[in-house]
């Protein structure tokens, strides 16, 4: 039986995030999470850095915290985050009232806005309606998720974390202080005695809960967005009235995020897309784009969310609680329930902070000091140095040193990965195209993994071919119109050529 | 556009003639939708494409593929470019001086020569007055410029503007021509263009034709068949066919490009001439012992493999007339 003084239980943003902080802080940390890193909502969301604006109104407190947050990382991470700036639009047919109450709740919470002429937002968005009658311009930015989320994780386990992938967390016995696990590679139970224990699971934070007997009121709520071809907009574009449903567009890497529904979710599994979701979606953006039903989707993803107890869905606060079940007990457990990828290091700051006074540590949280990319990239050639850096932060230099030779051939052609990294993370013990995908982003091109099949499940293994072909059309179905139904009818005809399907 | 319909079937590499003669191009799909979508800096080399237009006739989704090519080239420079333009620039050439002298014509029907058979083979001009001396005959207006084909396929799109403006004027009616660059271009500028192989179609019974003993291969010249249509091949194959004694092979490929097009003699002329060997053996290999090409952008190239004779289809007839 090990000794360790923090047990984390979860790996997305929040979870790796405490890790690195507590591991800077010299404490002796243990993260486990039972499938990937950022496999939750850490890994599904639009990858927005809110300057705050968009919760003024209602979450005042959660802007605030976004302000500052939006800054820190905009430093720390500089190297995942593409500071687009973001336009609020204001249409005719929504809330009169709503820009001055907008516009006043941003001063009150210090998020800075300018005022743009509609001529002046159409020359910079030209995709826009062009009946839009006020238009701010605010602060957002862009943050691509799995690279701040493997950036964390990387520079926790440098810092002498020890984060566990497929590690599933089965019973928290805070009386006798004993946590049990299974590592879900090889089916082996082990026990762990952490002095302090964090619930950090997101969707799945009540189900931990219950592991220790504990009864949390967590709400869930699932959030589709659908992932579009091409940049359609060059800044995070937002409709100026209460959040609601298909209001945002987020322009990424070669494609634009159009975000959100948001419906309760029956568990951390409801992650399924639906067509109606996407239909839905595509119908409201339209009053900001009409062309938006011309461009072609990529695929749909889901995102389950765990938002603080209180509210359901839109009207629940974005802000994050924790929660302290273990007062005399052996061990202390904390669960954090809430918050949003924005204010992730804010979170874990003061989770560290809490764990710390509990363990008597001395030592302040450094986080928002140091950076999370210590790597400029130098060796790597020009070509690709930009994207190294941009996904592979911190690690940038490590993957590309796989890539020489053999590694240097193009594996997925829509996105330009290289076969060196995709073995060199198969080296490192990620399985499956999902987390193949998460690191490389090999396969979320727009054909979907249908050029890269071959070559992938030759790296991959056997069997993998199927399972590529799955876990995208998971994505492909609920988008099956226009182009992409004759990119499913292409991938269709290969997989019958391969012998996936009949 | 180019980048919203893509399905990654592969048709437009498997038909790239330059692909397997260029290890450092990346082929059509590579560049035209891939690389173009990545905001991250990495090295374009569009150079080998030749405009040959074959990957557009292939794909499925009718993505246009070389247009794209020629807005990428817009902000690129090859240095084997320079010279075009300085000769452009210069005496309104896209090829320096030859011996070009204005022959005396007096004829009905207009002739735009363009460069390539001004200077380089003006022999042609004298050959084509003989021809259609007995339909009309032929004029060439005075002051013409190049018709902008070669800057306007390496993304110099102001010069070919340019060009086309002062050619307009002197442009009127139906004009005929012996390069089906000249023809696609001036036809994309609104000039009602033929090629004269089409004019001497027309009336080839008029003419004597002497008896012939010999196996030729045509090249199907891209900006014919693509630019100008199948039928004015059909046309070609007709004339040829009304060459008594004559007996015509086909060669494996049949719509090859032979790598002279799209500024790559200029650019990449190793990955010409290589192109150019591949559509020679080609005939060689289907028995011919005369290659016909009736353009002279494909002739000048496929001279340079050297290995077997090559002419213009309309030389050819004019040195087999009685």
């Amino acid at each position: 039986m090990s000794r360790t003084e923090v047990l984390i239980i979860g790996g997305g943003v929040t979870g790796l995030g405490t890790a690195r902080d507590l591991a800077m802080r010299g404490v002796n940390v243990i993260l486990m999470t039972a499938s990937d890193v950022c496999s939750g909502a850490s890994g599904r969301n639009h990858g927005m850095l809110h300057s705050g604006a968009r919760y003024a109104v209602r979450d005042p407190e959660a802007a605030i915290e976004c302000v500052s947050e939006s800054k820190v990382l905009k430093s720390i991470a500089n190297f995942c985050v593409e500071d687009t700036g973001g336009l609020f639009v204001h249409l005719p047919q929504d809330d009169p009232g709503f820009p001055g109450m907008f516009r006043r709740a941003c001063a009150s919470c210090g998020v800075g806005i300018e005022q743009l002429s509609t001529r002046e937002a159409l020359d910079m968005e030209s995709a826009l309606a062009p009946w839009f009658d006020e238009v701010l311009a605010v602060p957002d930015a862009v943050i691509d998720p799995m690279s701040l989320g493997l950036a964390n994780a990387y520079m926790a386990d440098r810092c002498g974390a020890d984060i566990r992938t497929h590690h599933q967390v089965e019973d928290i016995d805070l009386m006798n202080g004993i946590v049990r696990y299974r590592d879900l590679t090889n089916g082996e139970v082990g026990e762990l005695r952490p002095e302090v224990t964090v619930n950090a699971a997101g969707a799945w934070t009540a189900e931990v809960a219950g592991m220790a007997d504990l009864h949390l009121n967590v709400t869930t709520s699932r959030g589709t967005l659908v992932v579009f071809e091409g940049r359609l907009v060059d800044r995070l574009v937002n409709r100026m009235r209460m959040p609601g449903d298909g209001d945002i567009f987020v322009p990424g890497v070669g494609t634009t995020v159009l975000g959100t529904t948001s419906s309760p979710a029956s568990s951390g599994n409801d992650d399924l897309p639906t067509g109606a979701e996407v239909s839905a979606l595509v119908e409201e953006a339209r009053a900001m784009m009409p062309g938006v039903v011309a461009h072609r989707p990529i695929r749909a993803f889901t995102g389950v969310r765990a938002l603080t107890p209180g509210g359901l869905g839109r009207d629940a606060s974005r802000n994050f609680t924790i929660v302290d079940h273990g007062a005399d007990m052996s061990m202390a457990m904390l669960s954090v329930v809430g918050g949003k990828l924005t204010t992730y290091r804010l979170m874990a700051e003061r989770i560290s902070d809490r764990i710390a006074s509990i363990l008597g540590n001395g030592s302040s949280c450094r986080t928002h000091l140091e950076l999370l990319n210590d790597d400029d990239g130098d060796e790597i050639p020009e070509a690709h140095r930009a994207r190294f850096c941009w996904q592979y932060g911190p690690m940038a230099s490590e993957v590309w040193s796989s890539c020489q030779d053999r590694g240097a051939e193009e594996i997925c052609s829509c996105q330009g990965v290289l076969r060196g990294e995709v073995e060199h993370f198969v080296g490192l013990g990620a399985g499956g195209m999902g987390e193949i995908a998460r690191r490389t982003r090999a396969g979320m091109g727009y054909c979907q993994g249908t050029g890269c099949l071959l070559r992938l499940s030759s790296i991959i293994g056997p069997g993998a071919m199927e399972a590529i072909s799955r876990e995208r059309e998971r994505g492909l179905l609920p988008v099956t119109m226009g182009v992409q139904m004759r990119q499913s009818a292409m991938r269709d005809c290969l997989m019958r050529v391969y012998g996936v399907r009949p | 556009m180019i980048r919203n319909s893509c399905l990654k079937c592969g048709r437009c590499m498997e038909v790239c003639p330059a692909l397997v003669h260029d290890p450092g191009f990346n082929g059509p799909r590579a560049l035209a939708v891939d690389r173009s979508r990545r905001p991250w800096g990495s090295e374009l080399d569009t150079w080998s494409c030749t405009s040959c237009g074959a990957c557009v006739e292939a794909c499925p989704v009718c993505q246009p593929l070389t247009d794209a090519m020629r807005l990428m080239r817009q902000d690129l420079q090859d240095t084997g470019h320079l010279r075009m333009l300085s000769n452009l620039e210069a005496h309104g050439r896209s090829v320096s001086r030859g011996q070009w002298s204005m022959v005396n014509m007096e004829g009905t029907h207009l002739y735009f020569p363009g460069c390539m058979v001004a200077e380089r083979m003006p022999e042609t001009i004298g050959g084509l007055v003989t021809l259609t001396s007995g339909f009309g005959g032929l004029r060439v207006p005075d002051g013409w410029v190049c018709c902008g084909s070669p800057p306007h396929r390496i993304g110099k799109v102001d010069v070919a503007d340019e060009l086309a403006q002062t050619n307009r004027a002197l442009l009127q009616g139906t004009v005929y021509t012996s390069c089906p660059g000249c023809a696609e271009r001036l036809g994309e500028d609104g000039v009602d263009t033929r090629h004269v192989l089409e004019l001497i179609y027309d009336h080839i019974d008029e003419l004597d034709i002497q008896d012939t003993s010999i196996r030729v291969a045509l090249h199907h010249p891209c900006h014919m068949m693509r630019g100008m249509g199948r039928e004015v091949l059909d046309k070609a194959y007709a004339i040829i066919n009304a060459v008594p004694g004559t007996e015509v092979v086909h060669m494996r490929d049949r719509d090859r490009c032979c790598g002279g097009g799209g500024g790559v003699m200029s650019a990449r002329p190793e990955v010409a001439l290589r192109m150019a060997r591949e559509r020679v053996d080609q005939a060689v290999a289907a028995g011919a012992e005369l290659l016909l090409a009736p353009c002279p952008f494909c002739v000048m190239n496929l001279r340079r493999a050297d290995r077997l004779p090559t002419m213009g289809l309309l030389e050819w007839l004019t040195s087999i007339i009685a």
